[in-house]
């Protein structure tokens, strides 16, 4: 398989937002909210090669995946496609065309080079048409072929996708999920395509069926040289199919690298633990697996700085403090909290020993000390910190809580403790010939509790690698 | 982590070691589907008409309209320019023709004999030939103002639908200012403006009655476009227009079929109901709810103090029979199509 330097599919600053206002009268008095479903993705993908896209529900990657093929139109950013020239001089020649920048029939007209497979095999197929005119349909539209060269055409699609070219004439409620699946892939194949974005085809699938369509896929792409986006939430199909893998989060790539690079350290703090969360058949195996805290922040009004700065198990410690690992996300989270609650009684359960009544407790009911250790064991914090600093503006916000004076406690907490990574946006760093990471661990720029923001080095933190 | 994971991060085709498939000879197959146990696939219409054979109600309803439909064509030969088209003549008499004028002892409000089966109405006409002939009208009515109404509303509310955003608001407002107003109330209107006839009826009920049709498939179409299926289509580089009629509008027909079918019958009562308040067909035309107009003072009293029940109860009936069937057609259609069950997701199963 010849794999060519330039990338067949390039995005730059590939961005969607979506509007989550009620409708038209809200757009008139302004009241629109802006999801960030995916926001400043630079992406590339070689010929040839899968690209697996990774990351939890919600996190942006089946609108990654439509807006690369202009399914739904991106707020902004460009995505540049080679396309195949047919010169004189042979098949090798191809072209760059912003995909973002072309009208809507030239569009119409790659569509036949890109090409998607849809998550739903029983959405994904009308349920009045028969098999062959679902298959046919790519066929009719570009005008590829009709009369019996279709019929034929249609036959040939069917085997190629391992299934019997006299299901033609039958419709998609007659078939099982894996069966349906290999019509779409046969739907996507028509048009004899370049590249398809694969949006968790085999995540509605059985176990046993996700073998064999991940294995078609994988025969057709050595048959027919495709190159794949395959998007999934599971990192173990990911692992069997992919070349490189994009680990995203909250509209962002955390991590970009080969299957290797990302399977092995360094490891950006969300793949770790991604990878910690992968089930072992090995039942002696002592993985240690970690949790990360705290929810998915809403993708209206997403995090400053690193984006996972609120979960994220590694979260830097300020340089002038001297703390354990698992101490500064303890602080973090009760100063999360703090930002999040209206009231003080909210910042933990309160108990005050268990006297027998169901009267819900208000800080009045107990005194200061015990509320101190009550905070103290929610968030899993000593009760006296090492770091003599750092124990006296914790005790002092935890004294305003208690005042109820939230707004103070607020801001002693966010004077006292920030963490860089809620400062600085992460920039991707290579952390290997074909590896990058978005994280301050990683970053030269960062070190030491120094922030540099002009250093020799990082500067082609994005070149090409 | 404490211990490095043994990942086998080499791509390719998923083996299955320690058991190699192609030398197992002998296996239970995976499904009990075979080529043979496969029968000649059924389209979706096919399976509905089948079901909709099984429902009693709903072929006694079709049976109706079709004998009421065919007597109406039967019952005087239709000419065109001249040529007869159609020579039969079920209908012993004229519908027009004042029988007294010709056979001395006819006179008007006969009661039922065996020459004229219906009796003679108020004109020395023989009801039975013009309850036979008005079906021409009030079937035919029903059928060209729903034909008209249904494809309106159905490009109309899938344009609404599809296009959503402004497009859909404005046109929805639209329908909203038409639903603000009776349907009946806006037909009578027209009717008083171009004064009665056969395709001022249709206009009449067609220029408003279309709404219900866009609302209803722009609602269907809201759901529908959301499938997977309609996006697959726009990847392949599909039109809009062939988005439209051939993902949206074949998935959002069975309600409109439904609708479309019990909506004949409103029509022609609607019809009926125009004639009656003598602002449907010309008097004298042998239209059902015009027939009743014409003899609405028998209900009351009869000239010679008999109330001649047959002038109004024979008309009356066949309205009656008409609508009836259409309904019990309609309520077997909805059943047969389940329209209540168009989501693709319930498919799975079967």
């Amino acid at each position: 398989m010849t794999r060519h330097d330039e990338p067949i599919l390039r995005a730059e600053n590939l961005t969607k937002y979506y509007d989550s206002s009620g409708g038209v009268i809200d757009n008139l008095l302004g009241n629109s909210q802006w999801v960030k479903a995916v926001d400043g993705v630079d992406f590339e993908l070689r010929e040839g090669e899968t690209l697996g896209v990774v990351g939890e529900s919600g996190c942006g990657k089946s609108t990654l995946g439509q807006a690369l093929l202009r399914l739904i139109e991106p707020t902004d950013g460009s995505i540049y496609y080679q396309e195949r020239v047919d010169s004189e001089g042979g098949s090798g020649q191809r072209e760059e065309i912003d995909l973002t920048e072309v009208s809507s029939s030239r569009l119409r007209d790659l569509r036949t080079d890109l090409q998607y497979i849809f998550q739903d095999p029983f959405s994904s197929l009308n349920p009045r048409l028969t098999v062959g005119d679902i298959i046919g349909e790519p066929l009719d539209i570009h005008g590829i072929a009709s009369g019996e060269d279709r019929d034929e055409h249609i036959y040939d699609l069917l085997e190629t996708v391992g299934l019997n070219p006299s299901h033609a004439h039958r419709y998609p409620h007659e078939f099982s999920g894996g069966q349906r699946q290999r019509i779409g892939i046969a739907r996507a194949l028509a048009v004899d395509p370049e590249v398809i974005i694969c949006d968790e085809p085999v995540s509605a699938l059985d176990v046993s069926v996700q073998a064999q369509i991940l294995n078609l896929l994988e025969d057709l792409q050595e048959e027919f040289g495709l190159s794949y986006v395959f998007i999934a939430h599971d990192l173990s199909v990911v692992e069997h199919i992919s070349d490189r893998i994009a680990v995203m989060y909250l509209g962002e790539f955390a991590e970009v690298g080969t299957t290797e690079d990302v399977f092995s350290p360094p490891y950006h703090p969300y793949t770790e633990a991604l990878l910690s969360a992968i089930p072992e058949p090995d039942p002696l195996w002592e993985g240690e697996q970690i949790f990360l805290s705290g929810t998915v922040p809403s993708p209206i009004d997403p995090p400053s700085g690193c984006r996972f700065h609120t979960r994220c198990p590694r979260v830097i410690p300020p340089a002038e403090y001297d703390l354990e690992q698992e101490v500064w996300r303890s602080i973090m989270d009760l100063k999360l909290r703090v930002r999040g609650v209206d009231t003080a009684e909210a910042i933990a359960v309160l108990d005050d020993g268990g006297n027998g009544d169901n009267e819900p407790l208000t800080l009045d009911d107990i005194a200061r000390d015990n509320f101190d250790s009550q905070v103290r064991a929610e968030f899993d914090l000593p009760q006296t910190i090492a770091d003599p600093t750092v124990e006296q503006s914790l005790s002092q916000a935890i004294d305003e809580l208690y005042a109820k004076n939230l707004g103070a406690a607020q801001d002693l907490l966010e004077d006292a403790f920030t963490s860089p990574c809620e400062v600085h946006q992460p920039e991707q760093v290579p952390t290997g010939k074909t590896h990058r990471i978005s994280c301050l661990l990683y970053d030269d720029r960062y070190d030491d509790g120094q922030f540099r923001s002009t250093s020799g080095g990082t500067g082609d933190a994005i070149a090409d690698d | 982590m404490t211990k490095n994971r043994s990942t086998s991060t080499e791509r390719g085709r998923i083996q299955i070691s320690g058991f190699d498939s192609d030398h197992v000879t002998e296996r239970d197959p995976l499904s009990g589907w075979t080529e043979e146990s496969g029968r000649a696939t059924q389209s979706r219409w096919e399976r509905a008409w089948s079901r909709f054979k099984r429902n009693r109600s709903a072929i006694i309803g079709l049976a109706v309209v079709s004998i009421l439909a065919l007597l109406a064509v039967f019952s005087r030969p239709i000419t065109v320019y001249g040529l007869t088209v159609q020579p039969f003549s079920i209908a012993p008499y004229d519908p027009t023709t004042i029988l007294y004028l010709s056979d001395p002892t006819v006179s008007i409000y006969d009661s039922p004999s065996t020459s004229h089966p219906m009796g003679v109405d108020g004109s020395g006409r023989d009801l039975f030939s013009r309850i036979l002939y008005g079906g021409r009208y009030s079937i035919s009515i029903g059928f060209v103002v729903v034909a008209l109404t249904a494809s309106f509303g159905m490009v109309y509310g899938a344009i609404s639908g599809y296009y959503g955003g402004w497009v859909d608001e404005i046109m929805m407002r639209i329908v909203d200012t038409i639903f603000a107003f009776p349907g009946l109330i806006l037909a009578l209107i027209i009717v008083a403006i171009l004064g009665g006839g056969y395709w001022q009826l249709v206009l009449a009920f067609s220029l408003f009655g279309w709404a219900t049709y866009g609302r209803l498939i722009r609602g269907e179409v809201l759901s529908i476009k959301e499938n997977e299926y309609v996006l697959a289509a726009k990847a392949l580089g599909a039109r809009d227009r062939s988005v439209i009629f051939r993902h949206i509008i074949p998935n959002a027909m069975p309600p409109l079929i439904v609708y479309a079918t019990l909506n004949i019958g409103t029509v022609v009562i609607g019809v009926a109901a125009l004639g009656f308040l003598g602002l449907g067909m010309p008097p004298g035309t042998a239209e059902w709810g015009t027939m009743l107009d014409q003899t609405r003072e028998t209900l009351i009293q009869g000239p010679d103090g008999s109330i001649p029940w047959w002038a109004t109860i024979y008309p009356g009936a066949a309205i009656f029979i008409f609508v009836m069937a259409m309904n019990m057609i309609g309520d077997g259609i909805n059943d047969a199509l389940d329209a209540q069950q168009t989501g693709v997701g319930q498919e799975g199963g079967d």
